[in-house]
């Protein structure tokens, strides 16, 4: 372990360079990306409340901070205990941003003024789970007129056997399958999300 | 307030340390993110002005902007949008735009393989504007089946001899079925 040294006039000079130094880049600290750890988010607009992770970087802790936006218009709801990454417009200390969150947001939304376009290019879009494909206009459905179900006729009888009738006609199963008799049919109407 | 001091043999020590200082990291300003406001767009890149003239900023055209890990794409960006600009290797030829706070008019996320949202764990994804929710392949269909207007006339023979001639009046209420057709590419 060295000897404590005597305080000399070097010391003096070089505390003097180092303000020096300081005051040329006031705004150094704020020029960085720094992670901090979301304490708290607002439910209604998606700021946050925030501690810096490394306690030793003199930042100061944020409170009501925006979640800035990439390219897509892009909003989420954070999830509190999230480590996330923040900068500073223009280096000012009162205009920190999020930039990045670590974890899983509890909400997210990209969005567009008029069209939005996903994976025009991929060969697989997964939505969710993805357990099953989507139905589109034109996709196909199967249907069964259940058996015991009936259409009901009104009519006469013509010569030699006159008379009204009226009947209700039951749909019969399949001779084979001994199962409702299917019919087809398309879908035909739809929203305006397109799958293509 | 304090009275104007003369100036001193030390003012221009401190101003060549000062130079010095700088001089030994000319790219300083260049680090960190700064604001802009779009000025023009063309294609893939916009011409941008600084929002705070008081920093020593430039005015920079043809500015590539830079997505995301998404790849995301954008067109139809308005003009007056507030951005942050970037500059990449603190190297003030080489500024970039990686975020915009006004929507574009068409965003598109892309990927050479697959491109997912969310997960098991996700509880809704909800697109365009999320109403109502989409049908799958094999979930249930229920259907009704109209009776058309005027009700259509039938004939026919009734036990294999008796001539008949009328009208369908009653169709069942609704049948059930499943969906058989889907689009293997995008599947929720």
């Amino acid at each position: 372990m060295s000897e404590p040294v005597q305080p000399s006039p070097l010391d003096r000079l070089l505390t003097a360079i180092r303000a020096i130094i300081r005051a040329e880049f006031p705004q150094y600290t704020y020029a960085g990306l720094y992670s901090y750890t979301i304490q708290s988010i607002n439910s209604g607009t998606g700021a946050i409340d925030a501690e810096p992770v490394d306690t030793t970087v003199p930042l100061p802790g944020l409170s009501n901070i925006s979640l800035s936006p990439s390219l897509l218009g892009d909003l989420a709801l954070a999830t509190s205990g999230s480590t996330c990454l923040v900068e500073f417009v223009n280096a000012d200390p009162t205009r920190p941003v999020v930039i990045s969150i670590g974890a899983t947001n509890f909400t997210g939304t990209v969005d567009a003024s008029q069209q939005m376009n996903i994976g025009p290019s991929a060969s697989t879009v997964n939505l969710g789970a993805a357990a099953m494909p989507v139905a589109r206009i034109s996709d196909t459905v199967a249907v069964y007129f259940p058996m015991g179900t009936s259409i009901t006729i009104v009519g006469v009888a013509l010569p030699p056997t006159p008379g009204a009738v009226s009947a209700s006609l039951q749909f019969i199963t399949d001779p084979i399958s001994n199962t409702p008799l299917p019919c087809a049919g398309i879908i035909g109407s739809g929203s305006t999300v397109s799958f293509s | 307030m304090s009275a104007v001091t003369p100036p001193t043999s030390l003012d221009r020590l401190l101003t060549a340390i000062r130079l010095i200082i700088r001089g030994e990291i000319p790219q300083f300003t260049y680090f960190g993110v700064y604001e802009y406001t779009i000025q023009n767009v063309t294609g893939q890149t916009v011409d941008v002005r600084p929002t705070d003239t008081t920093l020593s900023l430039p005015s920079i055209n043809n500015v590539p902007i830079f997505p995301s890990i998404l790849a995301e794409a954008i067109t139809g960006i308005p003009v007056g949008s507030i951005c942050l600009v970037r500059f990449v290797n603190a190297d003030p030829t080489r500024p970039e735009v990686c975020s915009i706070t006004s929507l574009s008019q068409t965003s598109t996320l892309d990927a050479t393989d697959t491109l997912t949202f969310g997960s098991t764990s996700t509880t809704a994804v909800a697109i365009g504007g999320g109403s109502a929710p989409v049908g799958r392949q094999g979930e249930q269909v229920s259907t009704v089946v109209p009776l058309p207007a005027p009700p259509p006339t039938i004939s026919g023979i009734i036990n294999g001899t008796i001539p008949f001639t009328g009208t369908m009046i009653g169709l069942p209420p609704g049948v059930t079925g499943i969906i058989t057709g889907g689009f293997p590419g995008v599947q929720t």
